[in-house]
């Protein structure tokens, strides 16, 4: 028996998935016949056909082309009865486990796919509100401030990128908040605008001197009480509760008096502070606080020395500024030669008066005692690190004065009674056109913006307190929170140079177009394709490119996954704050650096440098040079398994289920990200598998087991064997070449007795070639080898981060030409920038209607 | 195929064009005005992850006096007689597994719907409020936490306004402290100004909005559609300002609490405050996304909310997930007790006069057929009490759970998502 309606597709249809015509962008999805026919026939149409129409479904007269969402729905219902194993019934045929796998991947894949393509909107570009990030570089070009994430509303609802103006939604929330967040700002910089520069100096904190006057004070009254006890003074008149606390207080003695007496008499406790429970109760120290001039920038510096010979991982410590991490250091100085440290620090918005303090970097959720237990440090004691010399000098100012500033200058800062109304209607006009990205305001806006100063100064309040709502208001408006491009007049159906170049500076810097990139437009210098190459190289050598790191990619590698992934600190010891900060920055630093190097796309891949800082240096086993807690690239030896997004612990981290590796995690990742093939979501309600065993199993043989239904199997045989090749790789990113097996789930001491070390196996075989693997180094050449898919994921990621929106199938030949010149060129990330802004989808404007 | 199934597709399709039509044509209030007095309360708690399927979920239908508890709703055994469970229920909006709470209040079919990779609709506490809420000084208050990663899925607390928008949940206890008894020290002179200013600061970003739009593309301008329909939504909040400026708010019943807190002290605090919201008819509807990562934290759970859910790969992943259900029902209990102790400004039991149900779209692991839904208080008119009712249909929809919950407890409302009648099983 044959279908209708198959048969009539059938001659269109070559491969699954494949467009019905490419000339309709949003057509069908097909189903393969070849797939789903004789399944069909033998399992289902005998009560799903022409004869019986059980449940009230027909299943021969469904068309395989799903092009509409009920169709989709009818072969959602389909798939859903299948996983769930409802169908067919027990009393009917089944299928093989290979007839259902396969079907199960077909129709899981295709309406995965269909899904997309039924939710597309045909290519424009929804009205972009700039996003978190963009908005706090954007207030940096217009006054000089940094400011914390957490006074903006939160980005985070869709799955795409944070520049996606169709996920981006408003509501009377957000206006609050960005009302909110800009009365701060204004209130800020109003207050700091007309104040002088400040001379540097220098603030010095001795950290020992008021820590032990604060012991020996304690020791002192410890003393004098015990004095009194013994001479006979009753509980009552030491102001002690009852007789029971007076023997408690004086049983305690040696350990409350006695050990700060002993902390004292430690060589060099005059001369420092030891992060200790004696020295410092909360084990940190301190630099003087300094009222922060937001504009300016401090250095930050102080001395240290290990104490007590600990073990590399005591080494460190973490440098912060209230809760915001600001470094991490490694301490190898001596008493007699301490290591001198030091950063440049920019003040925040919000700092106020504040200073920065330090603490040793370990994990926070296991006791110190215990934590030095599990560290082997032999130690008398529990400190690690003794510090002295906490210094504060600055305020260094940047060279030129904030577009603020100047305007400010310009205009109310040189008082003028006569013309005081004039003067606040141009400061007010100029900082719009600024704001606005030199779009002119409507005048009407103007004039209503004005009289909210004019109200404000009848109430008698001062000119600067009138400036506040008015400046709030601009940046609350549609025109400073939308990246605004008008319809083109013209039948080219481009956007204007100067909206061209802000898309540039948007896509590249996350900020507005600055004045050369502006002048270059506004002289129609950005079509000639050889001075905007020169523009978009110049800015991705620039350090501001670092938005780029710090927006496409954290998304595009999924590092949110990683910030969520709950490690278990108190069993794996190695892992705490100060790695998993500086595993992110390592994976965004490596971006960053192919970037400013113009290297090719295959540096994800592998790659014959890192970009770390010491701390990574040490959890990898990795020399570093002396310099400092910044991130530096380093060459890796040639021997290293490192090299690549694939080597790094927040990659390789986010592939764990925080107990251990997860193969099925880093298949899943890797199979989206270099093989740019997206695994459909898991189909709802399928019984989840128990897995008990009374042997031990590695986790080779674990996701192996968790194979065993043809529901599972359909999907996770594609990329599970994948992610075996970064097997030699444990869930903190460390290499291994043997794993420590032990009996699942059994708690109890004597199962230490059975666990076992079973060496390592990474052999695997990539979905789509077929092509087997037996280690990380075939498995990287592997990847090497389909390079192309890696440069379409990426080119796909930065034309839907750079345009704002989600890529549709009208894009394929847009980014076919891309892809290819990039293949040219090597997959170089510049090139392909390049490309893809020079491309004219890059330029394109929306449709008018 | 069976029945259900294809009933989903009638119904998601039907749901789809209801939303589509402008608030008040979808959602058919009756025609009877709800007598307000005495006041009736929601509360709405929403717990992300599903429960541990073995140990938690009762097996046979009737009153747990009778069936008794199921070791994981044991913490419950105090209010034994005034819980009720429902069994079969499907939110039938959620179709991914990994979809979180996204639809839990709204019943949207998320991200399968056509045109839109995005997509949700009004949830049921703003829908409560519009009958409920207009005589508070807050017509619903929603509450989340600041950990976003609570598989909670998108969105900013379990509410949704009429447009399908996230409206963010407080995450501070203080904070919700604050918006409750924080007293202004504005005079009458100053908050007419501030009121005076805060329109014209909404005038003047309108009329940016209108010279701009001109200018637009046509999908640019429904974009900003979005904001234009916000700041009329502002405006109507001052109008609500204005109306409540010569009423004190109430005195706090107890201390500011501490700024600093882990997550079990936070969620405590948040279960004292919705007390105090309610007892001091502050609001009459309070939506909460609760935490599950921070409370396993401060209980010293080595993993994650995640990892328990997926509690059969190992035995001692069970361990943790039948302790997780206990711990999350002894902390329910401890509320009830709170409820049942405390009575309103109107002299009534808190207890008696709301309806508190708690439950999430996932059963357990990867599972959304037969959701949780656990309802208790007395607000609930002729709902019975103290009972596991098992629904004849699987897949009944969650929306018709919605609609008798809200009709038992005076709300006239006929239909709401995708809802195709009432639960007469519950009404007793």
């Amino acid at each position: 028996m044959n279908f209708k309606i198959t048969t009539l597709f059938a001659a269109a249809v070559t491969l699954a998935l494949q467009p019905l015509a490419a000339a309709e962008p949003s057509s069908a999805i097909n189903l393969d016949p070849k797939i789903l026919n004789g399944f069909l026939e033998n399992y289902c149409v005998q009560c799903h056909g022409p004869e019986k129409q059980k449940g009230e479904t027909q299943l021969d007269t469904l068309s395989l082309a799903i092009d509409s969402s009920d169709t989709a729905l009818h072969w959602q219902e389909v798939l859903d009865v299948l996983n769930l194993g409802e169908m067919p019934p027990d009393d009917e045929p089944a299928p093989s486990p290979d007839e259902l796998k396969q079907v199960l991947a077909h129709l899981t894949e295709a309406l995965s796919e269909s899904k997309k393509r039924l939710s597309e909107s045909g290519g424009d570009t929804a009205l972009r509100r700039i996003n978190r990030r963009e908005y706090k570089y954007t207030i940096d070009e217009l006054f000089g401030f940094q400011i914390p994430d957490e006074l903006l509303p939160p980005d985070d609802i869709a799955e795409g990128y944070d520049t996606v103006g169709h996920d981006k939604q408003f509501s009377s929330y957000h206006f609050n908040d960005y009302f909110k967040a800009a009365k701060s700002i204004v209130d800020t910089a109003l207050k700091w605008v007309d104040q002088p520069r400040s001379e540097s100096k220098l603030h010095t904190n001795e950290p020992e001197k008021r820590a032990n006057q604060g012991l020996e004070r304690y020791i002192a009254d410890y003393d004098k009480k015990m004095a009194r006890i013994k001479a006979g003074a009753s509980h009552d008149e030491l102001g002690i509760d009852d007789e029971k606390q007076l023997q408690m207080f004086v049983k305690r003695y040696d350990g409350r008096a006695g050990g700060r007496k002993r902390y004292l008499q430690r060589p060099y406790a005059d001369q420092g502070l030891f992060l200790s429970d004696a020295g410092s109760s909360s084990h940190k120290v301190g630099s003087p606080g300094v009222n922060m001039d937001p504009r300016a920038s401090y250095k930050f510096r102080f001395v240290a020395a290990l104490a007590q010979d600990p073990p590399p991982i005591r080494h460190f410590l973490k440098w912060r500024v209230g809760d915001r991490s600001i470094g991490y250091v490694k301490v190898d100085g001596s008493f007699e030669t301490p290591s001198v440290h030091e950063l440049e620090y920019r003040a925040f918005l919000t700092d106020g008066r504040t200073g920065f303090h330090v603490t040793e970097n370990r994990s926070d959720s296991i006791r110190l005692n215990h934590y030095i237990g599990k560290t082997g440090h032999k130690a008398e004691w529990d400190s690690s690190i003794w510090v002295d010399r906490l210094e504060v000098e600055g305020p260094y100012y940047p060279r030129n004065p904030s577009p603020f500033e100047t305007n400010y200058q310009r205009t109310i800062g040189k008082p003028d009674l006569e013309n005081e109304e004039q003067q606040a209607k141009r400061f007010l006009v100029t900082f719009m056109r600024e704001a606005f990205r030199h779009r002119d305001p409507a005048t009407e806006y103007v004039d209503r913006v004005f009289q909210i100063y004019q109200l404000n100064r009848k109430n008698n309040r001062s000119i600067k307190e009138s400036l506040v709502t008015p400046l709030a208001m601009i940046l609350s408006s549609p025109s400073f929170l939308y990246l605004m491009e008008d319809t083109p007049s013209t039948e080219d159906q481009i956007v204007s140079e100067t909206e061209f170049a802000n898309r540039i500076a948007y896509f590249l810097w996350s900020r507005p177009a600055n004045s050369d990139l502006l002048q270059a437009a506004t002289q129609g210098e950005l079509s000639d394709p050889a001075v905007l190459r020169r523009m978009v190289d110049g800015m991705l050598e620039h350090p501001n490119s670092w938005a780029l790191a710090e927006g496409f990619f954290s998304h595009w590698a999924d590092l949110k996954r990683f910030d969520e992934i709950a490690i278990n600190e108190a069993e794996h010891i190695g892992f705490n704050n100060g790695i998993r900060e500086s595993a992110r920055l390592e994976a965004q630093h490596l971006f960053h650096a192919m970037v400013k190097e113009n290297r090719s796309l295959t540096d994800l891949i592998d790659s014959d440098f890192t970009v770390i800082n010491d701390l990574l240096a040490f959890h990898y086993g990795l020399d570093f040079p002396d310099q400092g807690s910044e991130f530096v690239k380093v060459p890796l030896p040639a021997d290293s398994p490192r090299g690549g997004l694939l080597g790094t612990t927040a990659f390789l981290t986010m592939g764990s289920n925080g107990e251990r590796s997860s193969p099925i995690i880093r298949g899943a990742l890797l199979m989206e990200k270099f093989l740019h093939r997206e695994p459909p979501p898991p189909p709802p309600n399928v019984p989840e598998l128990a897995l008990a065993s009374d042997k031990p199993l590695s986790v080779r043989e674990i996701v192996d087991l968790h194979r065993q239904k043809a529901q599972c199997a359909s999907c996770h045989s594609s990329f599970d064997p994948l992610g075996f090749g970064l097997e030699n790789f444990d869930l903190l990113g460390q290499w291994r070449e043997m794993e420590t097996v032990g009996n699942v789930g059994k708690k109890d001491s004597k199962s230490k007795t059975k666990k076992n070390q079973v060496p390592i196996r990474a052999e695997g075989a990539f979905p789509n070639t077929e092509k087997s693997f037996k280690n990380l180094k075939e498995f990287r050449a592997g990847l090497i080898e389909q390079r192309h898919l890696l440069t379409r994921s990426i080119t796909e990621g930065l034309l839907s981060y750079g345009l704002g929106r989600h890529i549709e199938f009208a894009d394929q030949q847009a980014i076919d030409e891309i892809c290819k010149t990039a293949a040219g060129n090597n997959d170089r990330i510049c090139d392909l920038i390049f490309e893809i802004i020079s491309h004219p989808t890059f330029r394109k404007a929306d449709k008018p209607e | 195929m069976s029945i259900h199934l294809h009933n989903r597709r009638a119904i998601l399709k039907a749901g789809c064009t209801a939303l589509a039509l402008p608030f008040m044509e979808s959602l058919s209030f009756g025609k009877a005005a709800a007598a307000v007095v005495p006041p009736k309360r929601f509360l709405m708690i929403g717990c992300g992850y599903g429960f541990t399927k073995e140990t938690f979920f009762p097996t046979e239908a009737g009153r747990f006096a009778d069936i008794g508890l199921t070791p994981g709703l044991k913490p419950l055994e105090r209010h034994r007689d005034d819980i009720t469970m429902v069994s079969n229920l499907t939110n039938l909006g959620a179709t991914n597994a990994h979809g979180g709470s996204t639809s839990y209040l709204t019943g949207a079919n998320v991200t399968g719907t056509p045109g839109k990779r995005f997509h949700n609709s009004i949830s049921l506490d703003q829908v409560l409020a519009r009958e409920i809420g207009q005589d508070t000084r807050y017509p619903t208050i929603a509450l989340s936490d600041k950990d976003t990663n609570d598989g909670h899925g998108p969105g900013l607390s379990l509410s949704w306004s009429d447009k399908g928008q996230p409206i963010p949940g407080i995450t501070s206890p203080v904070d919700l402290y604050h918006q409750l008894f924080g007293q202004d020290k504005e005079s009458a002179e100053e908050r007419e100004f501030r009121l005076a200013e805060r329109r014209s600061v909404l005038d003047g970003v309108v009329a940016d909005l209108k010279s701009s739009r001109k200018k637009l593309s046509k999908t640019d301008q429904d974009k900003l559609e979005e904001y234009l329909q916000s700041i009329r939504q502002i405006e109507q909040t001052i109008s609500r300002e204005v109306e409540w400026s010569n009423t004190p708010k109430p005195k706090a019943p107890f201390k500011q609490p501490k700024d600093a807190m882990d997550g079990l002290a936070a969620l405590k605090t948040f279960q004292k405050l919705i007390v105090a919201a309610f007892q001091t008819d502050s609001t009459r509807v309070i939506t909460y996304r609760q935490p599950i990562n921070s409370i396993l934290k401060s209980k010293e759970f080595s993993l994650g909310a995640h990892s328990l859910s997926h509690y059969n790969l190992d035995p001692r992943r069970g361990e943790a997930s039948r302790q997780k259900d206990a711990m999350f029902m002894a902390l329910f209990a401890d509320l009830l007790d709170m409820f049942k102790k405390t009575v309103d400004i109107h002299g009534q039991n808190l207890f008696e006069s709301t309806l508190i149900s708690y439950g999430s779209n996932l059963r357990t692991g990867h599972g959304l057929k037969g959701c949780p839904a656990i309802y208790t208080g007395g607000a609930g008119g002729n709902l019975k009490r103290g009972e596991h009712i098992a629904l004849p249909e699987e897949d009944t929809p969650l929306a018709n759970y919605w609609v008798t919950l809200a009709q038992q407890s005076g709300v006239p409302l006929e239909q709401f998502s995708h809802s195709t009648g009432t639960l007469g099983e519950l009404v007793g």
